[in-house]
């Protein structure tokens, strides 16, 4: 067997020419399907990934009565929220997680300036805990992230474009207290966001958490508070949150993962993927059938040299393996090459991402926008690889079975 | 010459079965490019074919104020003719430009609909049922009951399956439906659920209803104004100057009662210069032109690899027909003759097999609901209908024809270049 390995790897660089083709026949389809299965899957990963940083974190606690007016009818309820905050973020503080506390309001928000006035979801955050569990202060682009107790207002790029206004100025928040009076709210903008997520972006502001409390007569009541899981199973600490609340009397309370939360748009992109699947899976069947193309036809060319090696006495088994084997080795090489160059591709499309903007803003219906970043898909890597070796291994067999029944003279008079 | 093209011919049948390898590759590479543009032409086709039909037609007038806040459908700002006449006067006006297919005004409102306790945030859409067949078939869409009926008053609504599923109404029951008014008051008014339609696309199956535009006018207080006026035309692509010759009409008009505002009162919309979802898709179809572009690089260099390798592993035959005397140029293009006609044949056999694969499914369609249990949204339908198009497999043809004859020179220069003893001793 050793002997013919070797045999088969010397056969490899014989015939440089013929090695090259069918190696760039493999690395080119490798490199295809990596970058592919990237892109088409980065721009689902990177929509969880936006829809848990800007929108869900990884789990919610809600009153169950709020969360189901919430979820049947879009209604944010500021009389069913979750009293006395302190005591329950007392209770559920522990090392694998991160709380933060928000509370969920409806209003319209007035630039008195232009008298423009626009719908928006107003967030009350506590500016120090906020920032550890969702990532606003990540997409300021222009002034800075909220403080304690100021009034002021952090809102999105779009719709500061539609309201007209700038950093600097003052909107009025109109809305309705927890008692159910009405209220205003005057803020100034101290930051502007530009979150991936077009629908915070157009229609989300942020002001201060104590500012919120107070105005609205919350009295230290919020509507929601986020988790963010630092390490742990999410399902886990799911139950124990649950046995938690239950023990200490708050089965009021609500545990609520972001799958929960997002189930509908989830059910979307589990069909964009399956669209995508379809993509990826006709690039695989056309690197495979390159692959296959060019491993047949080398194997093909050299029956006049099948007959050589028979008449000089190696055995049929013996030449199926060197092909065999010759097949596999090609496959690595052309494989780690492949890979060498898909992940060098990779790199540039997980960390620069491709630009795919239209003139002015557009969002694709994933929850990204324009520039759309590749994954790590282990997965698929290995998947490539492996079948970058079975492939022409395995094809090899073929021909040259067809070549050893073949009668010697016949064969060595092949052209 | 005429030589050359016949030991072409039969080089090809003296070895079939490489023929029928590199053959058989560049058909597959062909047929697949075929299927993927078909595919991805399908899913924006659908995209844009309902966008067109339910948001924003050919062309789409509004008021200005309207067109600026869009999205949030304010009910005070509406076409209603040059000096409150009502839209109608405006009709004679549009219809004097050429090229106009139908026009059709639409009053649209968001409300919350309220049925047994549950309650939804939907979009209606008051349509003059006579007019709005003339662009959606609708009696392909509906799934129970019927279309309205072609009265402008009548009491009735048709809403989407989604919508009655997650409210739980059923034909012959009765939803009031409470709005906000032009002038900021309440009304309410009952109207008899007389159809259930399903678009296939679940984000409008789930928000939209239609009413008759009186009835709609007279709920929201409207009088002789609509929110818009979708006009159709009869070349797609002709939209923007069409657009441009009617706001120019209709300047024209305005000016003869406003003396003193210049600027019109109305804005003309071709859905070229549609914003939002347009834009939208186009960010998507530019995704998809990526992918469909690194397809194409990938089938290439399937027929690269196949061609220059069947070239390289005949250098000692390109040796012997040398030594016999055939000259450079001549050995180049019996080659290159060779590598055409046999893409020619992989070509038009992955076009034929492609087009009919595609073909099938433009009628039957891919149904991506069944195939995942999910619904697409961005405005595609469930069922997906590939694109055919005869152009397409032409193009996918040559497409196939060029890239091997062009690539063969290579190989086959360099075959040729080589000194007929080296060629021969070369296995």
């Amino acid at each position: 067997m050793g002997f013919i390995m070797r045999f088969a790897f010397k056969n490899i660089w014989r015939y440089k020419r013929r090695t090259i083709i069918t190696f760039t026949a493999i690395s080119i389809g490798i490199v295809a399907f990596i970058f592919m299965d990237s892109l088409l899957k980065g721009i689902h990963y990177e929509s969880l990934r936006n829809f848990i940083d800007y929108e869900s974190s990884h789990l919610k606690i809600y009153n169950k009565e709020f969360y189901k007016e919430m979820s049947d009818d879009g209604f944010l309820p500021l009389d069913k929220a979750i009293d006395n905050y302190e005591s329950v973020e007392n209770l559920i503080q522990f090392d694998d997680i991160l709380v933060t506390p928000r509370i969920n309001f409806r209003s319209q928000i007035v630039n008195e300036a232009t008298n423009d006035e626009r719908p928006f979801t107003i967030v009350g955050i506590d500016p120090d805990k906020d920032r550890k569990v969702y990532k606003l202060p990540d997409v300021i682009m222009a002034g800075r992230f909220l403080k304690s107790g100021e009034r002021g207002v952090l809102i999105g790029r779009m719709s500061a474009e539609k309201l007209e206004t700038k950093l600097g100025d003052t909107l009025t928040i109109l809305t309705r207290t927890k008692n159910d009076t009405y209220q205003t709210i005057s803020v100034d903008v101290v930051g502007i966001i530009d979150p991936p997520n077009p629908d915070i972006n157009k229609t989300f502001a942020y002001i201060p958490l104590d500012i919120a409390d107070s105005d609205l007569d919350m009295m230290g009541s919020v509507t929601e508070i986020g988790i963010r899981i630092k390490n742990g199973n999410e399902s886990k600490i799911l139950n124990r949150l649950d046995g938690i609340l239950k023990a200490n009397n708050q089965s009021q309370l609500e545990v609520v993962s972001w799958k929960e939360l997002g189930k509908d748009w989830l059910t979307l992109s589990r069909t964009k993927i399956a669209g995508s699947y379809i993509m990826i899976l006709v690039v695989f069947i056309i690197s495979a059938v390159g692959v296959i193309n060019t491993m047949l036809m080398s194997v093909f060319e050299r029956i006049r040299e099948i007959g050589m090696m028979r008449a000089l006495g190696m055995r049929d088994t013996e030449v199926i393996w060197s092909f065999f084997f010759e097949g596999a080795s090609i496959g690595f090489l052309g494989g780690l090459i492949g890979i060498f160059i898909g992940l060098l591709l990779n790199f540039y499309l997980i960390y620069h991402g491709l630009d795919f903007s239209y003139t002015g803003d557009v969002d694709i219906g994933y929850r990204v926008m324009n520039i759309v970043r590749g994954v790590w898909d282990v997965g698929a890597i290995v998947f490539a690889f492996v079948f970058s070796v079975i492939i022409p291994a395995l094809i090899s067999i073929y021909p040259s079975r067809k070549a050893i029944k073949m009668e010697i003279t016949q064969a060595l008079k092949t052209a | 010459m005429k030589y050359i093209l016949k030991m072409a011919f039969r080089n090809i049948g003296r070895n079939k079965r490489r023929t029928i390898l590199s053959a058989s590759a560049i058909s597959i590479a062909i047929m697949l490019v075929v299927i993927m543009r078909g595919y991805i032409g399908g899913i924006t086709d659908s995209m844009f074919d309902s966008l067109i039909k339910i948001e924003t037609g050919h062309i789409k007038i509004e008021h200005t104020k309207y067109y600026e806040k869009e999205d949030m459908m304010p009910l005070e700002y509406t076409v209603d003719g040059f000096n409150r006449e009502g839209y109608e006067e405006m009709l004679p006006v549009i219809k004097s430009v050429e090229g106009i297919k139908t026009i059709v005004p639409r009053i649209k409102f968001g409300v919350l609909l309220s049925f047994g306790g549950k309650s939804m945030s939907v979009m209606g859409i008051g349509v003059d049922p006579v007019k709005e067949s003339t662009i959606t078939s609708f009696d392909k869409i509906m799934v129970k009951g019927e279309y309205l009926k072609a009265d402008n008053n009548a009491k009735s609504i048709i809403i989407g399956d989604g919508l009655a599923n997650k409210l739980g109404i059923k034909l012959g029951e009765k939803l009031t439906i409470v709005s906000r008014t032009a002038f900021d008051s309440l009304k309410g008014m009952t109207f008899t659920v007389t159809g259930i339609f399903k678009y296939g696309i679940s984000t409008l199956d789930e928000k939209l209803f239609y009413v008759p535009i009186g009835s709609a006018a007279r709920l929201l207080e409207m009088g002789d104004g609509v929110s818009e006026l979708i006009i159709m035309v009869d070349k797609p692509e002709n939209a923007e100057k069409i657009a441009d010759e009617i706001k120019g009409k209709l300047q024209k008009q305005e000016k003869a009662y406003l003396e003193d505002n210049s600027t019109l009162r109305y804005a003309v919309i071709p859905w070229q210069r549609q914003g939002g979802f347009f834009g939208l898709l186009r960010t998507g179809q530019r995704v998809y032109n990526y992918v469909y572009l690194g397809f194409l690089i990938l089938a290439s260099t399937v027929i690269i690899n196949t061609t220059m390798m069947v070239i390289f592993e005949r250098t000692r035959e390109i040796g012997t027909i040398g030594a016999l005397g055939m000259t450079g140029g001549q050995i180049i293009l019996l080659f290159t003759i060779e590598a055409a006609i046999v893409s020619a044949i992989g070509s038009f056999l992955g076009a034929i097999v492609g087009g009919g694969i595609d073909l099938l499914l433009s009628i039957v369609g891919i149904n991506i609901h069944a195939l995942t249990g999910g619904n697409m949204d961005l405005m595609a339908t469930d069922i997906i209908y590939p694109r055919f198009d005869l152009l397409l497999l032409f193009g996918s043809f040559l497409f196939g024809l060029i890239v091997a004859s062009a690539i063969a020179y290579i190989p086959a220069r360099r075959a040729a270049k080589i000194e007929p003893v080296e060629a021969l001793r070369s296995i």
